[in-house]
């Protein structure tokens, strides 16, 4: 197989309409670069090498999949790790969705040639890991039918909401650099090692071979997208002009990023894994702190870069992040379409030995549960603004709610960060209407119905499954 | 016992295809939630429909059969381009055919990259989640159709420059109406304009002409690498037709929308046809293109009737074929 790319010989400058029609400033305003048509893409591959390493990729992944679902290896996973699963495909599916339709953009309208020929492999590349979701999902689904609605749920249920304000924003940015330094660098690059390598490690230890596998081919294609984060970032940071709206870009994104996707993920390792690998807080700084921060951002000092503004805010965090989110959710039990569980003694020594402050901050939250408080609450918890997280962080008894002032209006935030980010740019996020307010004041069985939940669905897991 | 499916694919006789499990419900509703300018891409086409999840792309197609069976053919392909140049079969060619088809091989090879280029405006923009599947595929298509196309124009044209085709996209005069056309589609900000534009017009005049040229053409001169690149890239060509024309029929089953599709059709068909006639005028070869041409005009104008499109009068004066094609 000879065949190599011809992307930058397809490429041509219009003769018959203006090159600004073509390809719109709007997609790179207030970037610089000398010579778009200069731009290098790393990998430079052609359609014959993409299908000839995807295709073996393919047949890789699937057998295992089918073996699982033939051989009934759903009877070797904990009834908890598929409640874990119901929060993460979901809200992965959605991610990838837009991931696609945003490289989809960046292959029509980025203004380097190269940039586009890679975006046309990273868009289907994303077609190949929302489907391979849905596959999981639809795996799970015949081991619980728990699998049936995610997409009713995507749409209608307050905790799906922080993956379509975030990915949706990132899909509708007006600068495609923008919507690289959010997806390629700080969705693929700062957390998909988290996800797509962390997180399968859980699975396979819980028995679900075939999550394990469909993460970890899933993130084989992400490698090449951190390349091209990675090389696009350097490129630019060359020319001192960019350094402060990428900086933003950087500080913004990661932000977001640690708010919506870092607090669901550690859910996984710390609650819905029956058999625990390591504490999350670990996992974060293996995958994160040292991949990420000392992989990448100090080796890019030289150019200006500085570490993402709210870095020590989310190590910071770090420590009661699961704990705070799984014990808020436990609260909402009723009107989730997870089902929930209370910690058992083997759970409460992972948490005490991995993290000296559980103790302090949630046990007596643990405590009084066992004692026969359901802690159920009837009314939503206050959801930020901006990332539509509840605000309830670092811990529910000392939450750092901040609040700014917008046209008269007040809008509430769930950390430093999420304020910084909205009032940067109140404009593009002040009409989001957060969904507690929109079902305010109705009840339990009402919210039920408007989030489109079926009987059954949301609760406590049952003493018979072993949870 | 029967497999368990989702709930918006339930309850019906027939059980979905695997197809419609992993292209279904992917794409979520609601009022946008940041304003940005590129956010406001609800209102981007002038196509309305009360249920953009109710198309299905009637070949079925989705990632892994697409990558797995794509790779497959590739293979055949590969073997074809490979004979053809260890053979040294290329220099047996007749140098009339060969110089026409280093030109319109090297050509149309620009011509796919902009129906692939035009197509990730759909991608991007299409509100329909099934739309955006079979374009994804369709962009992988035409990205295949540029690159295998110059590789044989590399192989046919030993001696070429790095910048031979550029000037030929650019320079030669009969190629100039397609390239306008390409460009003018390019700006277009209606992702429907566009698929009718590429898909409906360009693509169903284009296609078979090129398949009727390089399958026959190539059949006539011994040429077996051109027949085998037409065979596969009128494969591929017969997935993206009929996925259009579902979708269309779809669309145009509302009278608003039809009245929407034809106007377009009215708007570029005559130049989709006035392109492929300076093509076919500077390189008759030897009846070949006028019979190619007129095919074309046929098929294209039985595809507008299938998807219901009023044909105007200057519409049906572009697809008018002079004499029998049996």
């Amino acid at each position: 197989m000879k065949t190599k790319s011809r992307a930058k010989q397809l490429y041509w400058k219009p003769s018959y309409v203006d090159l600004d029609a073509m390809y719109p400033p709007l997609a790179s305003a207030g970037i610089h670069f000398d010579d778009w048509d200069a731009w290098d893409d790393p990998f430079n591959i052609s359609y014959r090498q993409y299908i000839d390493v995807q295709a073996k990729k393919e047949l890789g992944f699937h057998p295992v999949r089918d073996a699982f679902e033939r051989y009934n290896g759903d009877q070797h996973v904990p009834a908890r790790w598929y409640d874990g699963m119901k929060l993460a495909f979901p809200f992965l599916q959605t991610a990838e969705v837009a991931a696609g339709r945003a490289h989809a953009r960046t292959a029509r309208y980025a203004p380097a040639p190269a940039l586009r020929a890679a975006a046309f492999y990273q868009s289907i590349d994303e077609m190949r890991h929302f489907q391979n979701h849905i596959y999981e999902m639809r795996t799970y689904n015949q081991a619980d039918s728990g699998f049936d609605n995610w997409a009713s749920w995507r749409d209608n249920h307050f905790s799906m909401g922080p993956a379509r304000y975030i990915y949706e924003d990132l899909m509708n940015c007006d600068n495609i650099f923008e919507s690289i330094i959010a997806l390629n660098i700080c969705v693929e690059v700062v957390f998909t090692n988290l996800i797509f390598v962390g997180i399968p490690s859980v699975g396979a230890l819980n028995g679900d071979t075939a999550m394990a596998q469909e993460m970890l081919t899933t993130q084989s294609d992400e490698t090449r997208h951190m390349a091209i984060g990675q090389s696009t970032l350097r490129t630019l940071l060359r020319d001192d002009r960019n350094v402060e709206q990428l900086q933003y870009w950087l500080d913004k994104w990661f932000w977001l990023q640690h708010r919506a996707v870092a607090g669901p993920v550690g859910l996984i390792p710390d609650y819905f894994a029956k058999r625990k690998y390591i504490p999350y807080q670990q996992m974060y700084q293996r995958y994160v702190i040292d991949n990420f921060i000392a992989g990448m951002v100090d080796d890019l000092a030289e150019f200006g870069l500085k570490q993402p503004r709210f870095l020590e805010d989310a190590k910071a965090e770090l420590p009661d992040y699961s704990h705070t989110l799984y014990r808020t959710l436990f609260q909402y039990k009723n009107v989730l379409f997870n089902k929930m569980f209370v910690p058992d003694e083997h759970d409460m020594e992972f948490f005490t030995e991995g993290y000296p402050t559980f103790e302090a901050n949630h046990g007596k939250f643990w405590d009084e549960v066992r004692a026969g408080d359901p802690k159920d609450l009837s009314q939503l918890p206050m959801l930020c603004q901006m990332c539509g997280m509840p605000c309830v962080f670092p811990v529910p008894e000392r939450a750092n709610v901040q609040c700014s002032m917008y046209e008269n209006n007040a809008y509430w935030f769930c950390s430093n960060g999420c304020k910084y980010i909205f009032d940067h740019e109140p404009y593009r996020y002040a009409h989001r209407v957060t969904m507690e307010r929109t079902l305010n004041g109705l009840d339990v069985p009402e919210i039920r119905e408007k989030m489109g939940l079926a009987p059954g669905l949301g609760g406590l897991l049952t003493a018979d499954k072993d949870i | 016992m029967a497999r368990k499916t989702f709930v918006w694919l339930s309850g019906r006789k027939r059980p979905p295809s695997e197809y419609e499990e992993l292209s279904t419900g992917i794409q979520w509703s609601g009022l946008p939630v940041s304003e940005t300018i590129t956010g406001q891409w609800r209102e981007d086409s002038t196509l309305l429909s009360t249920d953009w999840n109710a198309f299905r792309d009637p070949a079925g197609m989705y990632y892994r059969n697409y990558v797995v069976g794509q790779d497959a053919v590739e293979k055949q392909l590969d073997a074809v381009y490979a004979l053809a140049s260890d053979a040294d079969f290329i220099s047996g060619l007749d140098p009339t055919w060969r110089e026409s088809l280093t030109v319109l091989i090297g050509t149309m090879s620009f011509a796919q990259w902009g129906m692939s280029m035009a197509m990730q405006h759909v991608m991007r923009f299409t509100l329909s989640p099934t739309v955006a599947c079979a374009v994804q595929l369709q962009i992988m298509d035409k990205l295949r159709a540029a690159e295998r196309s110059v590789e044989w124009y590399e192989l046919l044209n030993p001696d070429y420059q790095p910048d031979s085709l550029f000037r030929a996209w650019d320079e030669i005069e009969c190629i100039q109406p397609l390239h306008r056309y390409i460009e003018e589609v390019l700006v277009e900000a209606d992702w429907g304009e566009v698929i009718v534009a590429i898909n409906l017009v360009l693509a169903g005049l284009l296609e078979p002409f090129l398949r009727e040229l390089y399958i026959k053409g190539g059949r006539a001169q011994g040429d077996f690498t051109t027949a085998a690149l037409g065979t596969h890239l009128a494969k591929d060509a017969t997935r993206q037709v009929a996925w259009t024309d579902a979708f269309l029929a779809q669309c145009a089953a509302d009278d608003a929308n039809a009245k929407v599709i034809s106007a377009w059709v009215d708007r570029y068909l005559p130049l989709a046809a006035a392109a492929i006639d300076a093509v076919v005028e500077a390189y008759p070869l030897d009846g070949i293109g006028p019979r190619a041409a007129a095919v074309a005009r046929t098929e294209c104008r039985a595809r507008l009737e299938k998807v219901n499109v009023t044909l105007t009068d200057h519409v049906a004066a572009a697809l008018a074929v002079e004499g029998d094609l049996s």
